[in-house]
């Protein structure tokens, strides 16, 4: 009974320790489809421009939080640039970003969302999309993505687990992207 | 912050556990701009047992980290691949020749890995050292050995250092280990078509 006493106190004590705490996204790793799939479709070089938020959701869009405790981004604290600098990087690992390209690609996050519930998790994001050649707009398009996982009531187990499934939903909303065949056009001459 | 920092601390309360760390370096460190590519695709294999591979090592206060060695080096070992070479795939088996001649994979890249981890410090858990050892086979077609290479990285990382990022000196290593697989990949004259064969492919 005791014994039983002792434990439960424990875990509330691991489970008090473990929430309402800062913590940082993992910085972004380019998925090898995505990376794969942007080398085999032959495109021009590119630009990666201006990324803002939404007018309006500039603090809903980079403020993340996980059981109370902030979660923010690696990149300047926005995961405005957080968006940018995955879209930045998975065209930059296939060799495609040319700073001196006249086509660019830019970006609106529009949504920003991470929810650490006790049975799973969920993540979701959209954001608007734009290729311009010379001036010109070539694609506009607004893409989403959304992405689940187990959960716990437990913070110690639920919390990691929200830190580092955060970036999959950016991973997601990119592969939306480059399965468009329309950006891939727009993204040749 | 002093929420955080208070989680470092907890050595004394959770004696004798092990805390989950992720390894995975800044894979935006590991840059090919300076490599110049090999004209072959390649595959790389981690078995589904070794991607489930959990492994614990020593912390500090008597505590221990986890974490999975092959599934947190994944995306720096593809990141350090399609560095070097044209195209780099995951592949399902290292020996289904038919499979690897259909898309044109020349090599399949096999690591194994080891890792160790201490601390100086009683008071916190976060390791203070940590060591990856990278063992890396490049098999041909015929499930051949072409190429055979051992890299190690060391990282280190002090207090003040891991205060807000607790597997920093897990992450340095691995690092570390990755850059000096690239080295040694980007100069392996045997994984290189020879001069004079088959015209290289695009290496867009």
């Amino acid at each position: 009974m005791n014994g039983s006493r002792v434990k439960k106190g424990l875990a509330a004590l691991l489970l008090l320790g473990a929430t309402a705490c800062a913590s940082v996204a993992p910085k972004y790793t380019p998925l090898p489809e995505n990376v794969n799939r942007l080398r085999d479709a032959g495109l021009e070089p590119v630009k990666v421009g201006a990324f803002t938020a939404k007018p309006g959701t500039e603090e809903s869009v980079n403020q993340l939080s996980i059981r109370g405790g902030t979660y923010q981004s690696p990149y300047d604290g926005s995961f405005v640039a957080y968006l940018r600098e995955a879209l930045r990087q998975e065209l930059e690992d296939a060799r495609l970003v040319d700073a001196a390209a006249t086509c660019e690609v830019g970006g609106v996050l529009v949504r920003n969302e991470l929810s650490t519930g006790v049975d799973k998790g969920t993540a979701a994001i959209e954001a608007r999309f734009t290729v311009t050649r010379g001036g010109q707009v070539r694609f506009d398009k607004t893409k989403s993505a959304s992405y689940e996982w187990e959960s716990s009531f437990v913070g110690a187990i639920a919390i990691p687990r929200s830190q580092q499934n955060y970036p999959t939903v950016v991973q997601r909303l990119l592969s939306q992207l480059y399965t468009d065949a329309d950006f891939l056009a727009a993204l040749k001459k | 912050m002093r929420r955080l920092l208070s989680l470092a601390f907890l050595p004394a309360l959770l004696a004798g556990c092990a805390h989950q760390i992720v390894i995975t370096p800044d894979v935006s460190q590991l840059s090919g701009r300076d490599v110049k590519p090999i004209a072959q695709k390649v595959g790389y294999y981690i078995s589904a047992a070794d991607r489930e591979l959990q492994v614990t090592t020593p912390g500090g206060g008597g505590d221990k980290v986890s974490y999975y060695p092959y599934r947190e080096i994944e995306p720096a070992l593809f990141k350090v691949l399609s560095n070097v070479f044209q195209r780099a795939y995951p592949v399902a088996s290292p020996t289904d020749a038919a499979a690897l001649k259909a898309n044109e994979i020349a090599y399949v890249i096999v690591p194994a890995i080891e890792t160790d981890s201490s601390s100086e410090s009683a008071f916190t858990w976060p390791p203070t050292r940590f060591k990856i050892a990278l063992a890396c086979k490049a098999l041909d077609r015929d499930g051949k050995t072409a190429w055979e290479k051992r890299v190690v990285g060391e990282g280190e990382a002090t207090y003040d250092e891991f205060k807000s990022d607790f597997p920093l000196a897990a992450k340095r290593a691995s690092l570390k280990a990755m850059a000096e697989l690239q080295r040694e990949l980007s100069t392996a004259a045997e994984l290189r078509p020879a001069p004079g064969g088959p015209p290289q492919a695009h290496t867009n």
